[in-house]
């Protein structure tokens, strides 16, 4: 797969090492290590300690205490552990099978295709927080579109961002929105270059559409289903700026992660904890926790992942 | 693909596949077609219920008011500069890492090619604190270099532009070499002109995610200022409550470029997103 020929080994004439690739690499590893190696290691020292803002090289190492609190003490914690899965998992079920099915569908189809996908890729684009603003309106209950739209099927209102139950889940609903473009022009072009022969065989053998589309199809589209959900679920575990806006503006009336603390995620709890009111060594270790989070998710997928695509060489 | 027969000359089978196509199509541009055009609208149409498709009364108050209230033109600009800048140097590193990683043997390949596959690792929640700290230690609030140079490199783009190098033929490079080539010469003389059309798909992105940003601006900035136009509009309309004609004139102002971008570059960035499904 690598491209094993290389111009410093190969070229007679360049005995010596060529340093042209050291010469272009360690500046960008500074970079690495100023952004992404120092506030690594930042999160999980802070997370260890007692942040003294006056002099925080004195700060005491506290140990798990930081984390101990927040279990123990801190009621927004449970809720933002389980809104963050609970969103995280709304919106990867609900965007790979429909994006799925779109897709193929898309695929199926045989006008207007370029349209469908300019149409469909768009909200990807948009900044969350103006699409979070736009989306509050829509569900805004007395004269939002949603309720409109439900009014005349006959159902009565529903309080969306005002209704501490529903609201996370109203949220997610715009992460839907946002999202699904990905993964329906992924796996449209996943499904563009599967070998059509293997299709057109079944089909001879008279296998019907949706026996194609689950035993043929599915199968061959594992390696892009699992990129697609790893990366949606990544996003979704991560969700601020929908979170911020969506909840703070017209939803509640109050403070991002309302009404009440319905809807903290563990984003929102890091911004709110280090950045609101200076804890630095709590907010840390919830960050801590989220990147764990994350990287679990993303290992699992990946080592799936591997699996198949040894499968396939 | 098509085997539907075509019997009096109708084919039911690409309608039965349009209808929900095009639900869906509706469904991701309504929000789009419903701000543009009330945009136009006061804020007593925009809440009226039953709503109004076309604006009744045609106004520019939203607008105008936006423009009064926020420093809009250098907010659009700050979003210009930053958004530019950080899409250059991306495009700089992703393609010359791209270009070593792919076309030359070397000690610590693979570790180069991982830490810098790591910025995509992280979660923004755990850079923001340390980050914060760091910036307003080095009394850096409230600049463009803050906003910037945290999210000047990208991990994506390296990982995609080392994929095509690999694509270039060494006999071409090494034909470069023999003729005296310098490596920086062979890098911009032959690599990177084989490769345009994916990088420009990494600068498309590039810029769009500096430019949707919200969460770090919201941290480290706090002149109105110095706001990006996304951290703007937004900020404003969480404090402005019900004034929907402003907020949606807002909305629309910086969402526009963001459609221009798209519509001009359209090919590139679909190119670069299918990459990942069609290998």
């Amino acid at each position: 797969m690598n491209s094993t020929n290389s111009l410093a080994t190969k070229s007679p004439r360049k005995r010596t090492k060529n340093l042209f690739p050291y010469l272009v690499l360690t500046p960008m590893m500074v970079w690495v290590a100023v952004f992404v190696v120092y506030p690594a290691a930042f999160a999980i020292w802070t997370s260890m300690h007692l942040w003294i803002i006056e002099e925080p090289l004195a700060s005491p190492f506290v140990g798990l205490q930081n984390y101990i609190n927040l279990v123990q003490l801190d009621p927004r914690f449970p809720v933002a552990v389980k809104n963050t899965l609970i969103y995280g998992a709304f919106v990867t079920l609900v965007v790979v099978p429909l994006g799925f099915l779109l897709a193929y569908i898309l695929w199926k189809a045989t006008k207007l295709k370029n349209l469908y996908t300019f149409a469909y890729f768009m909200p990807y684009l948009m900044p969350p927080a103006i699409v979070g603003i736009l989306f509050s309106f829509f569900y805004q209950p007395a004269f939002g579109t949603a309720n409109f739209v439900l009014g005349l099927a006959g159902i009565p209102r529903l309080g969306f961002l005002r209704d501490p139950q529903m609201a996370i889940w109203t949220v997610g609903t715009v992460e839907i929105w946002l999202r699904m473009g990905f993964a329906v022009l992924i796996l449209y072009s996943g499904m563009i270059s599967l070998p059509i022969v293997m299709v057109e065989a079944a089909r001879i053998d008279g296998a019907n559409e949706l026996q194609i589309l689950w035993k043929i199809i599915t199968p061959l589209m594992t390696r892009v289903l699992v990129f697609v959900s790893a990366v949606t679920m990544i996003t979704a575990l991560q969700t601020f700026d929908l979170i911020y806006v969506m909840t703070s503006s017209s939803g509640s009336g109050g403070s991002p992660g309302g009404p009440g603390i319905s809807t903290y995620t563990m984003s929102l709890l890091v911004y709110n904890e280090g950045l609101m009111r200076f804890k630095l060594g709590t907010a840390s270790a919830v960050s801590v926790l989220l990147f764990i989070l994350v990287f679990l998710g993303t290992w699992l997928q990946l080592r799936y992942m591997r699996q198949d695509w040894e499968y396939y060489q | 693909m098509n085997q539907s027969t075509k019997r009096n000359g109708f084919n039911w089978r690409e309608l039965f596949l349009q209808l929900p196509l095009l639900f869906f199509a509706l469904l991701a541009l309504f929000p789009f077609i419903w701000m543009v055009l009330s945009s136009f609208k006061t804020t007593q149409e925009i809440v009226h219920i039953p709503p109004t498709f076309l604006p009744e009364k045609f106004t520019l108050r939203g607008y105008a008011e936006i423009l009064d209230k926020l420093p809009i033109t250098r907010n659009f600009l700050n979003s210009l500069i930053i958004s530019a800048s950080a899409t250059l140097i991306a495009m700089f590193v992703a393609s010359l890492a791209g270009f070593v990683l792919a076309k030359y043997e070397f000690r610590g390949r693979n570790f180069f090619f991982y830490a810098l596959l790591s910025q995509m690792m992280i979660p923004i929640a755990v850079m923001i604190i340390p980050l914060y700290v760091l910036f307003t230690q080095l009394k850096l609030q409230d600049t463009y270099i803050a906003l910037i140079l945290p999210f000047a490199i990208s991990g994506f783009g390296v990982f995609l532009m080392r994929q095509f190098m690999a694509g270039i033929p060494d006999e071409m490079l090494e034909a470069a070499r023999m003729d005296g080539a310098t490596d920086w010469t062979i890098y911009r003389k032959i690599a990177l002109p084989q490769v345009s059309s994916p990088l420009s798909g990494v600068a498309v992105f590039t810029f769009l995610t500096l430019w949707n940003q919200f969460y770090w601006p919201l941290v480290i900035v706090s002149k109105p200022e110095m706001r990006t136009l996304t951290q703007a509009v937004a900020m404003n309309a969480v404090q402005i409550g019900q004034r929907y004609d402003v907020l949606v004139a807002g909305a629309t102002i910086s969402v526009i470029p963001i459609i221009i971008v798209f519509v001009i570059a359209m090919r590139q960035v679909v190119e670069s997103v299918t990459f990942f499904g069609g290998k």
